[in-house]
């Protein structure tokens, strides 16, 4: 009896070590390496026949409107940064920035709302953005624009966005935190209530 | 020493594991979009219906099939004429479509989130200027009209526009191949279906794009 019993024994053992064997194999060789994400498409400025001056644009997904930015460099160390959105369903306004900084604004390729009534820029790379109206009026008397920084770094202190991607709907702007241990999240924030809203579903790739 | 019978016991799971193993990762689903796909797959135009995406309403773009077709010029360049073929990269959600050896589009798309997006090697089947897609339930529930520039390539899996997001060059589809609707546009005029007894444009979902004679596909569909 107790060698039938030792057989069994040994026997299920195999099997369940080429069971498991088996299916790290069928893991290995099915489960596909996560997808590279490619970098954000940020509209480059490009050196315009005014010495001095950079330009760069971005088209709406619809085609109807366009959003361009002019760089000056005033030579004492400050930048003039002119945003101009133009489009048939859209009056004509400019929206203008000084910084210290050079090239710390740029115009991502998911820039506008889907349904063109906001747009964002980003602030010193792909972690930061600034959202504003198109029409060129500001949110509030004393708010011109959004900062995503400002209203995520308010609600979740030492936390850092890691990348503002797109909208996800006319009025939610996806972004990605990243924390020191390398645990990713995605969030919203929704346009204009500035609401953060954390999500169960990853939006990093 | 383990006794024959063991090994050969052990050797018969692992060869089920397998072969289980593998036949349940490259299930595919019957299609991407689970509720309009068992409706036909026609051209509608629902110009006063409102849409539903991540449970939001979606505005669509009002479509006049009056306005004909666009002739054939990408980018305002005049074409070589050629083969022409779609390319679509899923390690960086790129589009790129080739007439002969010339790039003629560039696109940044958004492919399956909340499905898959097969790799395999395909024909456009029909070309619809617009229709409606619907699927997924509860949160992830869909109802979309005037989907925009609808180019099924295997099933109902498809290019076309997207007007209810702009996170393009991430993933965010239910297996289909999203494009801004401008790039949709470009690519609709451009592509072909098929005519004649000639099939239409070929469509290679890699997983990774390399070049025109190099598209990784790890577990093609075809």
């Amino acid at each position: 009896m107790n060698g039938i019993r030792a057989f069994e024994a040994g026997t299920i053992l195999y099997i369940v070590i080429a069971a498991i064997l088996a299916g790290f194999y069928v893991l290995n060789t099915n489960i596909s390496t996560p997808i590279v994400q490619s970098n954000p498409q940020i509209a480059i400025p490009v050196v315009s026949q005014t010495p001095r001056v950079e330009t760069a644009s971005q088209i709406s997904p619809d085609g109807k409107v366009n959003l361009i930015m002019e760089v000056t460099n005033n030579n004492d160390g400050t930048y003039f940064y002119e945003f101009t959105t133009e489009g048939t369903s859209l009056p004509k306004t400019k929206i203008y920035l000084t910084t210290a900084e050079s090239k710390i604004f740029s115009i991502p390729f998911n820039a506008w709302s889907p349904n063109n009534k906001h747009f964002f820029i980003y602030k010193g790379g792909s972690n930061n953005a600034l959202v504003f109206r198109a029409d060129g009026q500001p949110f509030s008397e004393t708010e011109k624009f959004i900062d995503l920084g400002e209203v995520f770094s308010a609600k979740y202190e030492n936390i850092a966005i890691k990348e503002v991607t797109g909208w996800a709907d006319p009025a939610l702007i996806v972004f990605n935190k990243e924390d020191k241990d390398g645990k990713k999240a995605s969030y919203w924030l929704e346009v204009p209530s500035k609401a953060i809203i954390p999500l169960s579903t990853n939006f990093y790739d | 020493m383990p006794k024959k019978s063991s090994i050969i016991l052990s050797l018969i799971t692992a060869t089920i594991v397998i072969i289980a193993g593998n036949s349940f990762f490259k299930q595919v689903p019957d299609c991407a979009n689970t509720i309009s796909c068992k409706e036909d797959l026609v051209e509608k135009v629902e110009n006063n219906s409102l849409g539903t995406f991540l449970g939001r309403e979606a505005v669509p773009p009002k479509i006049d099939l009056a306005i004909g077709q666009k002739t054939i010029d990408v980018l305002g360049q005049s074409v070589e004429p050629g083969d022409k073929h779609i390319y679509i990269d899923l390690s960086t959600q790129t589009l790129h479509a080739y007439q002969g050896e010339n790039k003629v589009i560039q696109a940044l798309i958004s492919s399956g989130k909340w499905g898959r997006t097969p790799t395999g090697n395909f024909n456009i089947w029909i070309k619809l200027r617009s229709t409606r897609m619907s699927g997924g339930s509860g949160n992830d529930y869909y109802n979309l009209p005037n989907v925009p520039f609808v180019m099924y390539y295997y099933r109902d899996w498809g290019l076309h526009g997207a007007y209810w997001h702009n996170n393009f060059g991430h993933t965010m589809s239910h297996g289909c191949v999203n494009m801004r609707q401008v790039d949709a546009e470009a690519l609709f005029n451009w592509a072909d279906g098929p005519e004649k007894g000639r099939k239409g444009t070929p469509v290679s979902v890699c997983d990774s794009f390399i070049g025109p004679d190099n598209c990784v596909q790890k577990n093609p569909v075809n």
